[in-house]
């Protein structure tokens, strides 16, 4: 009796619990309203995470500009300390503005030949490091063999011989700066030689007809790199430090260490040239920089010569020999040799002809009259290449 | 009684509803206004990163001129922009990112006889009705 008790009492508890649990259940109160937290809440945390992703974009932006700027800083020091260089100026460049994107500054360091350049725009540094090609340079940077066309090149089929082996001032082959006999631009148009009567000779290749060794022969990268008259003898491309010698005349007597700067007047072509410069004799040959600039214009040279000729296109007399170099400066450029070499002529006590001949000779053309600003001044300055370019940017936060 | 308690949870559920629903619509409403501001931020946050770039090509392209045909030649006005519309600034540069009602312009703060020369590049563009600017400064010499 009392076991059943017993069990009729825990019956009765669990059925209480049970009823409970579906009392507790049954009563939805305040439930609408947890949920409207529960949801608050979850909206809550997107909107937080919307505006902290907002708030990041907006300081990376800012870093970047910032960046951004300082690295155009940073370039602007390089060119002001550059034209300071040019002036002689090698003085630290102080902490200067540009506008209102902040400072700059840079230093020159001699030794290394560089420029280390710093550009600060709010919380961001750029350091950006040059390598510079500073003082004279002992040749024109645009000889670049004993024949250099900067644009397309055609040497007719003629007597001519182009030799870039290094030359004494007298013209015997010497060892010192082997370089090409020609260097031009090459297209598929482009032709050297028709005959076998052009020889090409250079870095230790001996003068040959056609086919020439390779070695004799550079192709330049491009067409329009250092095509001008300054670019060649490295002056700055609007520089205006040729134009006092400058004449619309050709050079009266040969040259004697000097520049001399014609601009013909006419263009006239290779079987009718505006006019025929006598360069010098072998016992007294000319010498300095003789430029010839014109577009399309033709003139002839002969004679004996030391230096370097510039030119549109040229034909070449016999009995010619320039010993230096000589930079040929149209988008094609022609050459043109004598078609035919005479023989002696006992009778009328003639000598024989010989063919013009192109020596390269580093000698003379370290020879040449210093052009203010160029190549041969002490104060030529040009970027080499960067040396570094990790500049040091502001970290993204 | 039991009717009466039922009667009573049935009051309150109403008014949580209606709560719950204000509450709602409030959150609903700062979310949307935050969305529109965050889209807005954006959006001028692209704008002024595509600004910078086309100001940034632009001085690269005075410094390509300087470098291939000397510094003067960079300050040549008809080269950047021309009235029939055949400028550098209106041909080549016209196909940079876009940006609305977009307009770009060279400037020589210090004049054009620097040397170097001070540039300044500038873009202007509409940016929700209202027109917004940005500008680069740079001096530039011929390097090689």
């Amino acid at each position: 009796m009392l076991h059943f008790k017993k069990l009729e009492n825990k019956t009765m508890k669990k059925r209480q619990n049970k009823q409970k649990t579906l009392k507790r259940l049954g009563n939805e109160g305040g439930f609408a309203l947890i949920w409207t937290l529960l949801i608050c809440l979850l909206l809550f945390g997107l909107m937080t995470g919307f505006y902290s992703v907002t708030i990041n974009d907006s300081k990376l932006s800012a870093v970047d500009t910032a960046n951004t700027q300082a690295f155009y800083l940073a370039e602007s020091a390089i060119d002001q300390k550059l034209a300071e260089l040019r002036l002689g100026n090698t003085d630290p460049l102080l902490e200067t503005a540009l506008g209102t994107m902040g400072t700059f500054e840079a230093v020159y360091d001699a030794d290394n030949h560089t420029i280390t350049a710093s550009g600060t725009s709010g919380d961001a540094t750029r350091t950006a490091t040059v390598i510079l090609e500073t003082g004279a340079l002992s040749t024109p940077p645009g000889a670049e063999a004993a024949l250099t066309a900067k644009g397309r090149l055609s040497i007719q089929d003629s007597y001519m011989t182009v030799d870039g082996n290094d030359h004494d001032l007298n013209g015997d082959d010497t060892s010192g700066t082997e370089m090409p006999g020609v260097a031009y631009y090459y297209t598929s148009s482009t032709t050297i030689g028709g005959g076998t009567n052009v020889k090409i000779g250079g870095n230790n290749s001996v003068p040959i007809a056609s086919p020439y060794n390779p070695v004799s022969i550079e192709l330049l990268p491009n067409a329009n790199d250092q095509i001008s008259v300054n670019a060649i003898l490295g002056l700055p491309e609007d520089s205006h430090a040729l134009d006092i010698y400058q004449s619309t005349s050709p050079p009266g007597a040969p040259l004697n260490n000097e520049i001399y700067y014609y601009t013909p007047t006419a263009t006239g072509s290779a079987a009718s040239v505006v006019s025929t410069i006598n360069l010098g004799t072998a016992a007294n040959p000319g010498s300095g920089i003789l430029i010839v600039s014109r577009s399309n214009s033709w003139v002839q040279f002969t004679g004996y010569f030391r230096g370097l000729i510039m030119a549109h296109n040229a034909v070449f007399a016999a009995n010619t020999q320039i010993v230096g170099g000589v930079v040929l400066m149209n988008s094609t450029s022609t050459v043109y040799g004598p078609s035919s070499i005479a023989a002696a002529d006992p009778e009328a006590a003639a000598p024989s002809e010989t063919e013009p001949v192109i020596k390269y000779s580093s000698e003379a053309l370290s020879m040449l009259p210093t052009i203010t600003g160029g190549y041969n001044d002490p104060n030529y300055v040009k970027l080499k290449h960067w040396a570094d370019t990790t500049n040091n940017a502001a970290p993204r936060v | 009684m039991v009717c009466m308690m039922k009667k009573n949870q049935a009051g309150l559920s109403l008014l949580e509803v209606l709560f719950s629903i204000a509450i709602l619509a409030m959150m609903m409403a700062a979310i949307a206004g935050g969305f529109s501001q965050f889209n807005r931020v954006s959006v001028s946050q692209q704008y002024q990163t595509r600004a910078i770039q086309d100001a940034a090509r632009m001085l690269e392209q005075v410094r390509k001129v300087a470098n291939e045909s000397g510094v003067t030649a960079a300050t040549s006005a008809t080269y950047w922009s021309t009235a029939g519309g055949t400028g550098w600034l209106e041909t080549s540069a016209a196909q940079f990112n876009v940006l609305p009602e977009v307009e770009r312009s060279i400037t020589f703060p210090d004049g054009t006889a620097g040397n170097p020369l001070h540039v300044r590049a500038t873009v202007t563009w509409q940016e929700q009705g209202n027109p917004k600017s940005y500008s680069m400064d740079m001096l530039v010499t011929e390097r090689t």
